[in-house]
């Protein structure tokens, strides 16, 4: 399937038609993702204050700068997040670690399926926002990553 | 059968207890079931040869032979409803084949309570009968990721 401009739109009108958020199409070598204006995730919302309590936090709150430039790596379903492969394991990652790209951060479980977090990019960990065990939303923040130049 | 498959069986095999693979999700990733003491025992093994295991808080060891009572329950739920002819192919996790009528449905399903799920399998099959691409509904992109996992050429659509 060609994943032009058409194709965009096309897809946008299913969206429309079928009052769905987002459409994602993906190949072996390309993506396309199709968003709606104003489409929101109100569980989201929700969710964010009951996820956080017992995550860790940033290390150095007053640097602004770096601040700004922090990207977030959020939950891809709904599950539990495991920062560890169990309670008598060292965490997958650490704040304040690098993680280079293609590293496993943590994984979220659904009907026991096991879904590996991956940093997408190299980058340095500044706050894991889930406690380990803690349910997260579809969207939901589970890691704020500095990134680093490869 | 998928060297994760065969590494899982051999595993489960060589320790103690009852244990066995109850979720084939992808390659390389196999959920087991079982005995706690024998499911302790595979997180062992895994943990020497350096294979990542993680230990699931579960509610009951789902997929395998000691759901059989449970099994029952589901065979006497099913009793008396009526299933129709699919008009699509609808393939089980259960065997990984299309079902071919209706009136197996209510069997497959409790055969499926205490037999593993065969979710790579499934795809496989799917792909042989000449499947390409697949469509995942709902929020979250889990199921499209044991996909293109299991599949490396499929095209994969989201609709969240």
């Amino acid at each position: 399937m060609p994943m032009d401009g058409k194709r965009a739109e096309e897809l946008l009108l299913i969206a429309k038609r079928g009052g769905v958020g987002e459409i994602v199409v993906e190949g072996p070598d390309k993506r396309l993702v199709v968003r709606r204006a104003g489409s929101s995730q109100p569980a989201l919302e929700a969710c964010k204050s009951s996820v956080c309590r017992g995550a860790q936090s940033f290390e150095d709150r007053s640097d602004k700068e770096t601040a700004t430039s922090l990207k977030t790596i959020e939950s891809p379903m709904v599950g539990r997040f495991y920062a560890s492969p169990s309670a008598d394991d060292d965490p997958f990652i650490r704040v304040g670690e690098k993680a280079e790209k293609g590293a496993v951060l943590g994984v979220v479980e659904a009907m026991k399926m096991l879904n590996e977090i991956e940093a997408e990019y190299p980058c340095l960990i500044r706050e894991v926002c889930v406690a380990d065990g803690g349910v997260v939303e579809y969207g939901t923040p589970i890691f704020r990553v500095q990134p680093l130049s490869s | 059968m998928a060297s994760g498959s065969r590494l899982s069986q051999a595993i489960c095999d060589a320790v103690d207890g009852y244990v066995v693979p109850a979720n084939y999700n992808s390659p390389a990733q196999i959920v087991v079931s079982g005995e706690m003491a024998a499911v302790d025992a595979v997180m062992a093994v895994c943990k020497e040869q350096k294979i990542r295991a993680m230990k699931l808080p579960v509610s009951a060891p789902f997929h395998c032979a000691m759901m059989a009572p449970a099994a029952e329950e589901v065979r006497a739920a099913l009793e008396g409803i009526e299933i129709g002819q699919p008009r699509v192919p609808v393939y089980l996790n259960v065997n990984a084949e299309p079902l071919e009528s209706g009136k197996e449905v209510a069997g497959w399903l409790v055969e499926q309570t205490k037999s593993p799920v065969l979710w790579r399998q499934t795809l496989e099959n799917m792909a042989r009968d000449g499947m390409s691409t697949f469509v995942e509904c709902g929020p979250g992109a889990t199921l499209s990721g044991f996909v293109k996992k299991t599949l490396s050429d499929a095209q994969v659509l989201i609709f969240g």
